[in-house]
């Protein structure tokens, strides 16, 4: 199964029916998105109080794929007038991915089919009404044609350009008579997709007629490569150049090969660019692992994964932090989630997916663990349902373990945030006392109880605060002009000990991406002054936590608090067990 | 029957040709001259042979006005003293199609002296203009439509740079084919001795034919087979080039880029994988209100949304192409479109070239059938369900039969095959009657779409009028093993039979190799073979034919296993 990037389809209780006050229930028919009802005392309760009034139903487009956009009815299984009974299939869609036929979710009669089999509707829209007695038929036949004559009646997206301005005019002069638009069934169809309205484009064909090129000219998008299937023979005349927009795509790098996106590749690729639609914002944390590191070490051979820790006490702090865990599906309000399900993006061979831990914030740990294992391992066999994989409220992304220390994530639509986990590496704190240390996991792991003087310390301080702000020190220098370090502002006076002198010079060693800073600790403490020691004592270490988060719905200040959870519960995790 | 008891128009040519297989008639019948009489033709078909002749010598009293009525007169060799006369052929047959070449190699195989006339070139439409290059096309289209396809090469692991093709190369494959199997075919008949006899075939009188100008043959048993032509509506002109016929698109003299295409049935539907496969845009124009409108509604429903909506296709139903103009002036083609009701103008299209495939028409011009007093009903030549042929006034002409296209009853190769086949059976002695509710169809395209018998809608009519129940049963070619291996789960196979005691009334498939597939059902059906017995047949796994496995083995029939349990045998 082809999946889809870090996304969800709308929940069924959020689909807030503008028509509300005629049709007083709204639900999805789909059978992979169960009705949840929304416990959250945020969630307004003005929608909870809608009751069934009128027994008119609207059945939905639902939502099968988490890239599906619209779907196109390929047959109604039912016809109007027919009596449907809970759990039956109703009517055929065709989404981005497959056919599937939908059930209805209640007993009643098929009142009016809205829209037709072979025409398509977006995911959300009435495509059929369902009456729960004879009597309502009428009613709901009369609502059908009101639905479906706003529709037609209703002017084309304002979004599509406005292509006939911006179109060179005819080349050939066409004759005084009217003409009527002739354009070309691939030109019909690519017209209906893009939303092109096709009486304004001016067609470049033969006879004047629209072709296919002219209806991406007007959509601005590249023209697809594969439809161009010419004889190779006949081809005596030099083909010219097809349309503008063609020729504005540079040609290709000769030598250099084109490998198309599969499906999934597809789907993230538009998954990625829908993103841009949002504002977006991000906000870093660290976050102090050290007793992380530690409970893992001490439930991992229960098979606890870093994976389970992380989505669970991302769980417990967004149950906290509604809000984060919300969505803006319309740009016009909250969308509170009912359940905290936790998407975790995870790299296949070819591919993005992000297999769901459903329910994260109830689960318990072991059990998460176990459900992530099976999870991954279907991930991998591409055999994730729909609901596996599009049932994120918030997505968690870890590269850690690739040695990345901080990145920033995309937000994937129709999640309200999602959280980039970076590596946890030694860093220097300064502790309670104004004393400052230097806390390493890897000191701990060595054994290695260094000794160091002030001085020694503060050099070794300052150039590990040199080596994170300035990553690109050159690694085949073995000592460093500490002039560079004055120009530092935050360094001077750093615990103390005032800027560093201009003719102090401190050694580095090995400085390789991560594993720097444990080169430098590495080096022959010996070979510095022992005065003073300052015995290294517990171990710190930080991991830099980046949320992005739409700021529609989620501010500065929710992101803060929410993280400042997150911090705490990862540094006191033995509540994760609780 | 009639055949058999030598019947004949003309007192003076009353005879009979002494066969074994006629002994049982011989030995029961006496010596005398035969006439009957009061015996509808519908009475007559109703009875089994043998029951049917001892009615006709109990018919002595017979005279001969009532005998004129049915057209017919028997005698028997000697019975009347008249000299039996020796004719050219014991069959012959007038065109060299599909029809005739198996009309021509079953009479062989039963011992008939057998020749055919052939006025163009053996093989007929199948061969030349039909299915035959058709197919050779059909196999181009397929394999452009698989390299096109990345999603689904990339899901097999393959890697196609770029799929193009050569135009003419396509059109020689199909040249070359045609021209393979019709020389096939030639030396199949040559092989064998049958006569291949060149000229136009006219039907002087009773068997009697001319052969090109001057030429005359006699046969004791004639069977027209002259196929059919393209049916062209009126106001449509056909140049050839931008407007054409099966018969000239089947050259790929052009690939053009836009084609509209007039009609939406087997032929239009095959042309249209074509084209789109090798690049053109397609219009359709089909006079009824839905596309497909020969197939069950659920298959021609699947098969639009595979075979059309997702392709460079787009249509209009239910109107007429009144007036269709070549392109010329720097015009496009022209075609003028009425509401198939209201008749009321509807639309114009302006397209490259326009392909004609609203049916076939009968090829029956100047057979001299008005000299045996048969008057053409459309063209087609009228026939009772024994393919004998039926004169102006109702009544059975003796010794003449049609078969295939001519006879207008199930326009395929494969029928006029079996029709001639049947002729030769019922000539040679057996009776014979052809259920064509066992012949299969198919429709070439990618994937293949095939049926026999009834379609649903049929099916509940019939069942309405005889009151018995109908099931349908359905499987996917999405739970079949080898189509999933093949990356093609696009497909239906449906069942529509008798819950009661288990008959096939229908069966239609949708998918990879439907056209290979049908034959168990439509054998089954032949056989009278019966659901509850043919699902305990074997099949082989993984093969598509588990399609039709499953089919079966999903049907709900109330009736036992009818067949008696083997002996066992040991393995």
């Amino acid at each position: 199964m082809a999946s889809p990037f870090l996304s969800r389809a709308p929940l069924s209780n959020t689909n807030t029916n503008t028509n509300f006050t005629s049709i007083s229930f709204s639900s999805s028919l789909s059978n992979s998105l169960p009705f949840r009802p929304s416990s959250f005392s945020t969630f307004p309760s003005k929608r909870r109080t809608l009751t069934v009034r009128s027994k008119i139903r609207e059945i939905f487009m639902p939502a099968l794929s988490s890239t599906m956009t619209e779907g196109k009815i390929v047959s109604w299984i039912k016809s109007e007038g027919d009596i449907l009974s809970k759990g039956e299939s109703v009517v055929v869609v065709e989404s981005d991915k497959a056919d599937m036929d939908v059930e209805t979710f209640y007993d009643g009669i098929l009142a009016a089919i809205v829209v037709p089999e072979g025409d398509s509707a977006p995911v959300g829209a009435p495509i059929g009404l369902l009456a729960e007695t004879e009597d309502e038929i009428a009613e709901a036949k009369a609502k059908a044609t009101t639905a479906s004559s706003s529709n037609s009646t209703s002017p084309p997206p304002t979004s599509s350009p406005a292509p006939a301005i911006s179109q060179p005019p005819p080349s050939k002069p066409v004759s005084d008579s009217p003409r009527k638009t002739v354009a070309t069934p691939s030109a019909k169809k690519l017209a209906k997709q893009h939303k092109v309205n096709i009486e304004s484009v001016v067609g470049t064909g033969p006879f004047c007629r629209i072709i296919p090129a002219d209806i991406e000219a007007a959509a601005g998008i590249t023209p697809s490569k594969s439809i161009e299937i010419k004889s190779n023979v006949e081809s005596a005349p030099p083909p010219p150049p097809k349309s503008a927009a063609s020729s504005a795509v540079p040609p290709p790098i000769p030598g250099s090969t084109v490998v198309p996106f599969t499906t999934m590749q597809s789907a993230v690729s538009k998954n990625m660019l829908e993103s841009l639609s949002v504002p977006t914002f991000r906000v870093g944390y660290p976050v102090t692992t050290d007793a992380l590191d530690a409970f893992y070490e001490k439930v991992k051979p229960k098979g606890v994964t870093m994976t389970a820790i992380l989505a669970k006490a991302a769980a417990m702090a967004l149950a906290q932090h509604p809000v984060v865990n919300a969505t803006c599906k319309d740009g016009k309000g909250f969308t509170y989630n009912a359940n905290i399900n936790i998407a975790v993006a995870v790299a296949i061979d070819g591919g993005l997916i992000t297999p769901v831990l459903q329910d994260a914030d109830k689960l318990d740990l072991y059990l998460l663990s176990q459900q992530w294992k099976e999870l991954l391992k279907k991930a991998r066999a591409k055999q994730l349902q729909p609901n596996e994989y599009n049932s994120g409220t918030f997505t968690l992304s870890n590269l850690g373990m690739f040695g990345v220390d901080r990145f920033d994530a995309i937000l994937p639509p129709g999640q309200g945030a999602i959280m980039a986990v970076g590596a946890s590496k030694p860093t220097v704190v300064a502790d309670a006392d104004g004393y400052f240390s230097v806390k390493s996991k890897m000191l701990r792991e060595s054994s290695r109880v260094a000794a160091l003087d002030a001085g020694a310390a503060a050099i070794l301080l300052r150039s590990c605060i040199l080596v994170q702000s300035h990553g690109a020190v050159d690694i085949n220098r073995t000592s460093y002009d500490l002039r560079s370090l004055c120009s530092i502002p935050a360094l001077d006076n750093w615990a103390g000990f005032g800027p560093p002198s201009p003719d102090d010079r401190i050694p580095l060693f090995g400085l390789v991406g991560q594993r720097g800073l444990w080169g430098l600790l590495d080096t022959p403490i010996s070979s510095w002054n022992q005065v003073n020691g300052v015995v290294i004592g517990s171990t710190f270490i930080d991991a830099y936590v980046n949320v992005t988060a739409d700021h529609r719905i989620i501010y500065g200040a929710d992101l803060a608090a929410f993280l400042q959870t997150f911090s705490k519960i990862v540094e006191n995790p033995e509540s994760l067990t609780l | 029957m009639q055949s058999s008891l030598s019947l004949s128009l003309s007192p003076h040519t009353s005879l009979t040709i002494p066969r074994p297989n006629q002994s049982s008639f011989t030995t029961s019948a006496k010596p005398i001259n035969l006439r009957f009489c009061g015996l509808r033709r519908e009475a007559l078909g109703d009875f089994s042979p043998l029951l049917t002749r001892r009615v006709q010598f109990n018919s002595i009293t017979a005279r001969r006005r009532s005998a004129a009525d049915l057209g017919v007169s028997a005698s028997l060799s000697g019975g009347n003293g008249s000299p039996p006369k020796s004719f050219d052929y014991d069959l012959l047959i007038i065109g060299a199609g599909v029809g005739g070449h198996g009309a021509a190699l079953h009479a062989v195989e039963k011992g008939l002296k057998t020749g055919i006339i052939e006025g163009d070139v053996v093989g007929g439409t199948c061969v030349n203009r039909g299915c035959v290059p058709s197919k050779a096309l059909l196999a181009v289209s397929g394999r452009m439509r698989e390299l096109q396809s990345e999603h689904h090469l990339k899901a097999l692991g393959l890697q196609v740079s770029a799929a193009g093709y050569d135009r003419q190369g396509v059109a020689d494959h199909a040249n070359n084919l045609a021209s393979k199997i019709r020389n096939n075919l030639t030396n199949s008949m040559k092989a064998i001795g049958v006569d291949i006899l060149t000229g136009v075939g006219t039907i002087l009188g009773p068997q009697k034919v001319k052969v090109g100008s001057d030429k005359v043959v006699t046969a004791q048993n004639i069977i027209i087979a002259t196929g059919s032509v393209p049916f062209v509506p009126k106001g449509i002109e056909v140049d050839g080039k931008t407007v054409i016929t099966s018969d000239h698109a089947l050259k790929l003299e052009s690939v053009p880029d836009w084609i509209a295409i007039v009609g939406s049935g087997y032929i239009g539907l095959e042309f249209s994988d074509v084209y789109t496969a090798l690049g053109s845009e397609v219009t359709f124009i089909e006079a009824l209100d839905q596309l497909m409108p020969g197939f069950d509604p659920e298959i021609g429903k699947l098969a639009q949304r595979v075979l059309i909506n997702p392709r460079k296709i787009d249509y209009h139903t239910g109107v007429f192409a009144t007036k269709i103009t070549p392109a010329k002036d720097g015009k496009p083609v022209i075609i003028e479109l009425i509401d198939a009701k209201t008749k009321e103008p509807k639309d114009t299209l302006e397209v490259d070239a326009a392909l004609i495939a609203t049916g076939r028409a009968p090829f029956t011009q100047g057979l001299g059938l008005e000299n045996v007093n048969v008057a053409t009903q459309r063209g087609f030549v009228p026939v009772d369900e024994r393919m004998r042929v039926i004169d102006a006034n109702g009544n059975l002409v003796p010794h003449l039969f049609c078969i295939g296209d001519a006879n207008g009853k199930m326009m395929l190769a494969h029928a006029a095959s079996a029709q001639g086949i049947s002729v030769v059976e019922q000539v040679t002695g057996r009776d014979h009657v052809l259920n064509h509710l066992s012949i299969p169809a198919a429709c070439f395209t990618h994937p293949e779409i095939s049926m026999v018998g009834l379609t649903e809608p049929q099916a509940r009519e019939k069942a309405e009028k005889e009151g018995f129940e109908v099931s349908i049963a359905k499987t996917s070619f999405k739970a079949n093993t080898k189509a999933l291996a093949e990356n093609e789960g696009e497909g239906l196979a449906k069942l529509i039979y008798r819950p009661d005691n288990g008959e096939i009334l229908g069966v239609h498939i949708f998918g990879l190799h439907a056209a290979d597939l049908i034959h168990e059902a439509s054998n089954a059906i032949a056989l009278g073979t019966r659901i509850q017995d043919i699902k305990l047949a074997v099949h082989a796994h993984p093969t598509l034919s588990e399609v039709l496995d499953e089919l079966f083995k999903s049907a709900k029939v109330k009736a036992q296993v009818s067949s008696p349990v083997n002996e066992p045998v040991a393995v």
